[in-house]
C-alpha cells in the first residue's frame, strides 16, 4: 500500500515524522523538529501546496483513503511551520519558547 | 440599574475628557493589592466568584439530550456538570454524588443517558434526579426524592450559559448583565459549528492574564511577527482604542484595525490560507448580518480589528470579523490560574477551508504564546512588592475599570450594592 498518492513521491521522506494525527501533535512536531527541520519541511512542501489541495479536493474530507490522509496530514503540518518561516523567521514567536502548558484540548473535525 | 446605561451623554461630537472619565474613573495609579494578597483572594472567592454569574459555555456544546460538560470552578472547589435533559432543558448540578460525595462524572464532555457514580453505582437521570441505588433496601431512611444531584442556578442568554454558585442568587442573570444586555442583545452568534479550545495553566493571578487581552498597547512590542500589522499602522502605531464603554461591572473596548493589512510577498502560504475567496457565500452573509449590529464595531470604522467585551468577572466575549470568541480566566490560587480561549469556525466543507482553519489555529496558539509570555514574569514583579500600583494609559482603561469593579464587589455587602 502506497504511503502517498501517485505524484507525491518527493514528499515520502516526510511522512514518518510529519504526518501527525491532530493539531496538538502537529504543534509539538514543529517544535521537536527545530528550525532546520521546519525550514527543510517548508521548503519541500510550500511549492507543492496547491497541488496537494487540488488532489485532496478529489477525496471526501471526512472519509479519506490512507494515502490521501497522509497527504492531508502533511498539508496540515505545513500550516504550523508557516508560522515559524513566514511570520517569525525563527522557530517560536520572538521572546518565547515551546510551552507544553499550552494545550489544544479541543480541535476541529476532521482532525 | 438595569437598562440604565452608565455612559456619559455625548452631545454631538463632543467627547468626554477621557475614557476613564466616561467610566467615572480618575487617571491615577491603580492598586495591585488584589493581584497578590491572599486575604483579598479569599474575599474574591466569597464576594465575586460565589456571587457573580459565571460563564460556562455555549448551548451548542450541549445540543442533544444527554450532552454534558464538566467545568471546574477551582477557586470555589466546585465541579459543575452542565447537562441537557431528555426534556430538552439545560441544567447545572454539582458533580457530586449525594451518597458519599464522590465526583460522579469523570469526563470533560460527552453524552450520557444516565450518570453513574463509579464508587457504588448510584445512578442519575440526565435531569439530575436519582435513578437507582444498588441494594437500596439496606438504606433504612433514604428519601430518594432528596438525593438527586445538588442543583446549581443556571440561566442562558443568547445561547451563552451562565451559572451562579450562590444557593439562592441575589440577582437574576438579566439584572446582573443590566445595561450590557441591552447594548449587546441580538448580536447574532455565527460560525458556531466547530469550536477550538486552548487551555493554559499559569503561575499568576487570574487578573494578570485577563489584563493581557483587553488592551492593544502591548501589540506592537510583543506581537511583532503576528498581529502587529493588523492592530496598528503608521497613523496609529500604538493601537489606540476606537471606543470604550462601561455598563455597571461590565465593559467593552473597540480596537483599531489596519484595513490595509494583507500578507507580504514573502508570505505565500499565509496568502493561501487567508485567501478571502475561501469564504462561502453563506458564511459571508452571516458575517455581514452580525457585523451590522450596533454593538459590533460600534464606531463602524473601516479601520477596526475587534471588540473586547468583558462580562464581569472573568469572561471576555470578543467580536472579530468572523464572529465571536471567548477568553475565560479561572483563578486557582492567588498566583495560579487557568486561561481558556475558545474560537468558533464554520465546519469546513473542503480542503481550502480546512487548511485555513489549521493555519488559524496555529496562528492563535502563537498569539497566545506571545500574550502569555509576560504574565508569569509580571506576577513575580507584582509579588516583589516593589510597586504599589500600575500606571495605566487611556489605552488600558479596561484594566482600570476591572480593578475598580473588583474593589467595589469586595466592599459590597450585597450584589445589589455592587451593581449600584
Amino acid at each position: 500500500m502506497a504511503l502517498l498518492p501517485d505524484g507525491f513521491a518527493d514528499l515520502l521522506p516526510f511522512v514518518a515524522q510529519w504526518a501527525k494525527d491532530d493539531v496538538q501533535e502537529r504543534h509539538r512536531q514543529r517544535f521537536a523538529a527545530g528550525m532546520d527541520g521546519v525550514q527543510a519541511f517548508y521548503d519541500a512542501l510550500a511549492p507543492r501546496a496547491t497541488d496537494m489541495m487540488a488532489y485532496l479536493d478529489t477525496v471526501p474530507l471526512d472519509d479519506m483513503p490512507e494515502e490521501a490522509a497522509n497527504l492531508y496530514k502533511l498539508l496540515m503540518a505545513l500550516a504550523h511551520v508557516t508560522l515559524s518561516v513566514e511570520h517569525h523567521g525563527e522557530l517560536a514567536p520572538p521572546g518565547t519558547a515551546f510551552n507544553p502548558a499550552v494545550q489544544i484540548v479541543r480541535g476541529p473535525a476532521p482532525a | 440599574m438595569r437598562g440604565q446605561a452608565e455612559i456619559l451623554p455625548l452631545e454631538g461630537n463632543e467627547q468626554p475628557a477621557s475614557f476613564a472619565a466616561r467610566g467615572g474613573m480618575d487617571n491615577g495609579p491603580v492598586p495591585l493589592e488584589s493581584y497578590r494578597s491572599p486575604e483579598l483572594f479569599a474575599l474574591e472567592r466569597e464576594r465575586v466568584f460565589r456571587r457573580a454569574w459565571l460563564f460556562m459555555g455555549r448551548v451548542e456544546r450541549v445540543a442533544k439530550p444527554g450532552d454534558f460538560l464538566v467545568r471546574e470552578v477551582e477557586i470555589c472547589n466546585a465541579s459543575i456538570l452542565i447537562i441537557r435533559g431528555k426534556d430538552g432543558q439545560v441544567r447545572a448540578f454539582h458533580n457530586v454524588c449525594p451518597h458519599r460525595a464522590n465526583l460522579v462524572e469523570t469526563r470533560r464532555e460527552g453524552n450520557a443517558p444516565a450518570l453513574v457514580c463509579r464508587y457504588h453505582g448510584w445512578s442519575f437521570n440526565n435531569d439530575g434526579s436519582l435513578r437507582g441505588v444498588p441494594d437500596q433496601e439496606m438504606f433504612l431512611e433514604l428519601d430518594k426524592s432528596k438525593c438527586g444531584l445538588p442543583p446549581v442556578a443556571l440561566e442562558i442568554w443568547n445561547g451563552w450559559i451562565f451559572i451562579n454558585l450562590a444557593e439562592k442568587p441575589e440577582v437574576s442573570l438579566d439584572e446582573f448583565l443590566g445595561s450590557f444586555k441591552d447594548y449587546y442583545d441580538g448580536v447574532e452568534a455565527i460560525n458556531l459549528d466547530c469550536s477550538v479550545v486552548i487551555e493554559t495553566r499559569l503561575k499568576c493571578n487570574w487578573k494578570v492574564v485577563a489584563d493581557a487581552f483587553v488592551e492593544a498597547y502591548h501589540i506592537p512590542s510583543i506581537h511583532r511577527t503576528t498581529i502587529k500589522s493588523m492592530f496598528s499602522n503608521r497613523e496609529n502605531p500604538f493601537g489606540r482604542l476606537l471606543d470604550a464603554q462601561f455598563f455597571g461591572p461590565h465593559r467593552t473596548i473597540s480596537m483599531f484595525g489596519n484595513a490595509e493589512d494583507t500578507p507580504r510577498e514573502d508570505q505565500p502560504i499565509v496568502a493561501l490560507a487567508r485567501d478571502p475567496s475561501i469564504y462561502r457565500p453563506e458564511v459571508l452573509e452571516a458575517s455581514a448580518r452580525y457585523m451590522s449590529h450596533p454593538a459590533v464595531n460600534p464606531t463602524k470604522q473601516p479601520g477596526w480589528s475587534m471588540d473586547a467585551s468583558t462580562i464581569f468577572p472573568n469572561l471576555n466575549l470578543d467580536a472579530g470579523f468572523n464572529g465571536q470568541f471567548t477568553h475565560e480566566y479561572w483563578p486557582v490560587s492567588v498566583n495560579e490560574c487557568l486561561h481558556r480561549a475558545t474560537y468558533y469556525f464554520p465546519k469546513p466543507t473542503n480542503i481550502r477551508e480546512r487548511f485555513q482553519l489549521e493555519y488559524m489555529m496555529a496562528w492563535f496558539v502563537d498569539v497566545i504564546y506571545e500574550d502569555l509570555g509576560n504574565v508569569e514574569r509580571t506576577q513575580r514583579g507584582i509579588d516583589s512588592g516593589a510597586t504599589k500600583g500600575m500606571q495605566l494609559s487611556e489605552s488600558e482603561v479596561s484594566i482600570r475599570h476591572s480593578v475598580q469593579q473588583i474593589e467595589k464587589w469586595l466592599r459590597a455587602e450585597t450584589v445589589a450594592d455592587a451593581l449600584q
